[in-house]
């Protein structure tokens, strides 16, 4: 009941503000139904006016609104219920009716006294707020976004500009055959774009990366500087923007067909020469179908030859099912033509439920019949849902559609999951769900999560839910991370989950990072922190 | 710039009343001055429901925006033709004489008393100042819908497509079937063609002062309405100018639909095409039921549905519950068949979008 008085008064709230219309439509209303002695217009204004109101605020329409919409916007949906009825116009017809038995001057001098208490108690559009302003042109769209576009428009190639968000909704109203990378809300790197602290490098890499010619970025000194210290000069100044041209890093570049699906990504270097990127190609052509769907990729590399990725295949076809989701995939040679990967199958078909949550993922031949892969997986994974949605169980089958046994242990796992939606326990089942312990020892393992998710300490438990000393010596692992949420260090515990030694002389292992990332060095240490060396 | 100024009053000043007057048998008024306005008002929806059709039908053919264009052309015209033939419009422009004009204001000058003369100067201001806002003025944050509605316009005669790119990113994307009901979107490019400018001129300058034109010819109508004597009717307008100029008190608020992004589907419904349909409603529902009312209501539920999907609450609202809160008043069950004609286009389109969402 608490929560409905909360729902409600945040709705008048939302749709009334803090201002005295609400009492003003109450008025008029009781206005009409009073004053007015014709029944057709008391009942429609007055009494319909009522009753939608009531609608409004009926719980009924809550669960209405709620099973048809995104419940995140049911307060949205619920104010806009207000403008089924036209207020101002009650309003007006509730004053007016009030004044229908005076004449003469009594009547303009009530017309006066109510007129000022309209003004008086409302808030003036053109005065009250700082959005409206007057505009300098008939688009009413700034004279900077006017100015940008005129510069930037090319009737002969395709262009594609990066603006900063506060402008990002009226580029393409204004040319429509720009190309953004984001639409109204942009990324979070686009406050790259207006930072007071200008990085020029970083927007430069951001914006090629995305495939931009241009970049729009705030008209500032510091700005200007940053850019002119990469020996870059803005191409078109406007009062408020800079427009540069993005150069000089690398990045990819985009290609598109007349109907502007994207036909190409080629990656490129500094200096615009065709390079390999870490992907394994150069270039990637799609292929679309006539609902618009990517239905063949195909690999190039950097002298525009066919070029194979990781699992050996030079491209891939992809079939939809009725709800457009990606049904199968199968793996290309050369020629086009289905090859076996080097993951040992054909490609991959997947089953979707209504909601779009995954089924199944089997893996099959050229003929897209169903395969046991070599790696020891069998040829299906099949997925069991909890009432949120998140994967509770799945299981292992071979290409009969029997139970497959993975390690010829167990032919499936069970996963359950803390409040904020991370996995806290995973157990390995049998084909009857019920658990088996590994090699190791233990059946199931446990999760505890710092607030980010990160997994900072696991433990085992065997099949009767007992905790497990693995072979290597320890019965749980901590883990630390650092600053960039990396692996920093990770210590072997004993029951007491205090360190312990394991098979190697060692307690923990710290972990060292080159610039991208990748890990350089394992460090390795006993209990007393001294470092202990490992072939 | 004449010829733009030309075709803008073509398009949407002449060729909505003269489709006005092609369905005037079905609006419920035998007032002279009155039903001028109604024919201009519901005509102007009759294009948008024209242009409905049209425009859905062309957009799951994966027909290009220039085949709109001729197409509704076509239809227009021969609609227009229609009208010059049936209805002998040489002999009604003869109404529009001056000397008729002038006499007539000799004769308001006449019988209007002076209060009469005050609150009408009094309103006529406070119109000025909203049609000066309206040319003048522009919502500079809260546009940000435009990056879709003019967006998807903008591309349609830039890139000859019918919602097929993002309006976002101007890349290919499938259609989506919440867009295409919106045929007014593409309504707006088509507007921007023939008048020969861009479709944020259109949408925010020259529409934005038509429609708020219309609109006040929706409150006059209500205004004669509602109330007989002239004085009353003046100060209606007097207090619902106030209230709309003075009304901001949100972001949802009436006043900042009509001051602010009138051009949009959502503000349109509600300013324009609700209050509308409270007067026809009324006096539709004050008589018997008649077919040519229902096919009236049908059309205005296809322009509301042009407008945005919101049009379909709005009729379920205003039509329906008008039609049954009138039916038991009346104690008329015939009158339910309204909502039937009202509610067929509006069902249809509201049942496919409604599947879309829950498969």
């Amino acid at each position: 009941m608490g929560e409905l008085k909360e729902f409600f008064t945040t709705i008048l709230q939302t749709y009334w503000g803090n201002g005295v219309y609400q009492y003003w439509l109450l008025f008029a209303i009781v206005s009409i139904l009073f004053l007015e002695r014709d029944k057709t217009k008391k009942l429609t204004y007055g009494i319909y006016s009522l009753l939608v109101l009531l609608i409004i605020f009926s719980p009924i329409s809550i669960k209405v609104i709620e099973l048809f919409f995104a419940e995140k916007y049911t307060i949205q949906y619920f104010v806009r219920l207000f403008t089924e009825i036209p207020i101002m116009c009650v309003l007006a017809y509730g004053l007016a009716v009030l004044l229908k038995q005076s004449a003469g001057r009594n009547k303009l001098l009530l017309v006066t006294a109510l007129g000022f208490a309209i003004v008086i108690g409302g808030n003036g559009l053109y005065y009250s707020v700082e959005w409206m302003q007057k505009s300098t042109n008939l688009t009413k769209i700034s004279d900077d976004v006017i100015d940008i576009c005129n510069y930037l428009h090319n009737d002969d190639d395709i262009i594609e500009v990066a603006v900063p968000r506060d402008i990002a909704s009226y580029v393409r109203q204004i040319d429509a055959s720009l190309v953004m990378p984001y639409g109204r809300y942009g990324p979070s790197w686009t406050d790259l774009l207006t930072s007071d602290e200008p990085d020029a490098q970083a927007i430069l890499e951001k914006t090629r990366s995305n495939g931009c010619d241009y970049v729009v970025v705030v008209n500032s000194n510091k700005m200007k500087e940053a850019f002119a210290e990469r020996n870059l000069n803005p191409e078109c100044v406007t009062n408020d923007y800079l427009v540069y041209h993005v150069e000089g890093v690398s990045g990819v570049k985009y290609r598109y067909n007349d109907m502007m699906q994207r036909i190409s990504v080629t990656y490129i270097d500094e200096n615009d020469n065709i390079v390999t990127g870490a992907d394994g190609y150069a270039t990637v052509k799609y292929e679309y179908d006539k609902e618009g769907n990517i239905v063949k990729e195909a690999y190039y590399d950097e002298k525009n030859n066919p070029t194979a990725l990781s699992l050996g295949q030079y491209g891939v076809r992809r079939t939809y099912d009725v709800n457009g989701m990606v049904n199968v995939i199968m793996y290309l040679d050369k020629d086009g033509s289905p090859m076996l990967t080097t993951g040992g199958y054909y490609g991959i078909r997947r089953e979707y439920d209504d909601e779009g949550n995954e089924l199944s993922v089997t893996y099959v031949d050229g003929n897209e019949v169903p395969m046991n892969i070599n790696n020891g997986y069998g040829a299906a994974v099949v997925y069991e849902y909890n009432e949120n949605g998140q994967v509770e169980y799945e299981f292992y089958y071979d290409k009969n559609n029997q139970p497959f046994l993975i390690q010829n242990t167990y032919a499936g796992v069970h996963k359950e999951y803390d409040e904020k939606g991370y996995v806290k326990q995973m157990t390995y089942i049998d084909a009857d769900k019920e658990p088996v312990p590994l090699s190791d020892g233990y059946a199931t393992i446990c999760y505890e999560r710092d607030e980010s998710g990160n997994n900072i300490y696991e433990y085992y438990l065997d099949a009767e839910d007992k905790p497990v000393k693995l072979r290597k010596g320890h019965y749980g692992i901590a883990t630390a991370y650092d600053n960039m949420n990396r692996v920093e260090r990770v210590w072997y515990m004993d029951q007491n989950r205090n360190p312990v030694l394991v098979a190697g002389g060692y307690a923990y292992v710290e972990y060292c990072y080159n610039d991208n990332n990748t890990v350089r060095e394992k460090k390795y240490y006993d209990l007393n922190n001294k470092k202990i060396e490992i072939d | 710039m004449i010829l733009k100024l030309m075709m803008t009053v073509l398009m949407l000043g002449i060729v909505p009343y003269i489709l006005g007057l092609y369905i005037r048998k079905m609006i419920p008024c035998k007032d002279g001055a009155a039903l001028h306005l109604y024919c201009y008002v519901c005509g102007f929806f009759f294009m948008l429901a024209l242009f409905e059709p049209v425009c859905v039908v062309a957009s799951y053919m994966r027909l290009s925006f220039n085949v709109v264009v001729v197409l509704y052309s076509v239809l227009l015209m021969a609609v227009v033709a229609a009208v010059f033939i049936k209805e002998k419009i040489i002999k009604r422009l003869k109404l529009f004489s001056l000397k008729k004009t002038g006499q007539t204001i000799q004769k308001l000058y006449r019988e209007w008393s002076g209060y009469e003369w005050i609150y009408l100067i009094a309103f006529l201001v406070l119109l000025g100042i909203q049609v000066y806002g309206a040319i003048f003025y522009f919502s500079t944050i809260y546009s940000v819908d435009d990056a879709t509605y003019i967006a998807i316009g903008s591309s349609a005669i830039a890139k000859n497509d019918l919602y097929e790119i993002n309006p976002y990113t101007g890349i290919y994307y499938p259609l989506e079937i919440k867009r295409v009901f919106q045929s007014s979107l593409i309504f707006y490019a088509y507007l921007a063609k023939v008048i020969n400018v861009s479709v944020p001129t259109v949408a925010h300058t020259v529409l934005n002062t038509v429609l708020l034109l219309m609109a006040y010819c929706v409150y006059g109508i209500m205004a004669k309405d509602l109330f007989k004597k002239r004085d009353d009717q003046l100060i209606f307008l007097i207090f619902i100018s106030l209230f709309f100029l003075f009304g901001n008190y949100t972001n949802y608020s009436h006043s900042f639909r009509l001051l602010a992004t009138l051009w949009q589907g959502k503000a349109i419904l509600a300013v324009i095409l609700t209050p509308l349909l409270f007067i026809l409603m009324r006096r539709i529902l004050s008589e018997h039921y008649h077919w040519k009312y229902g096919l009236l209501l049908m059309i205005l539920s296809a322009s509301a549905v042009s407008l945005s999907l919101m049009g379909i609450a709005t009729i379920f609202f205003v039509v329906v519950i008008l039609t049954v809160l009138f039916a038991l008043y009346n104690r008329n069950c015939r009158l339910l068949l309204y909502i039937i004609w009202a509610c067929i286009i509006p069902g249809v389109i509201g049942a496919a979008y409604l599947l879309q969402r829950i498969m």
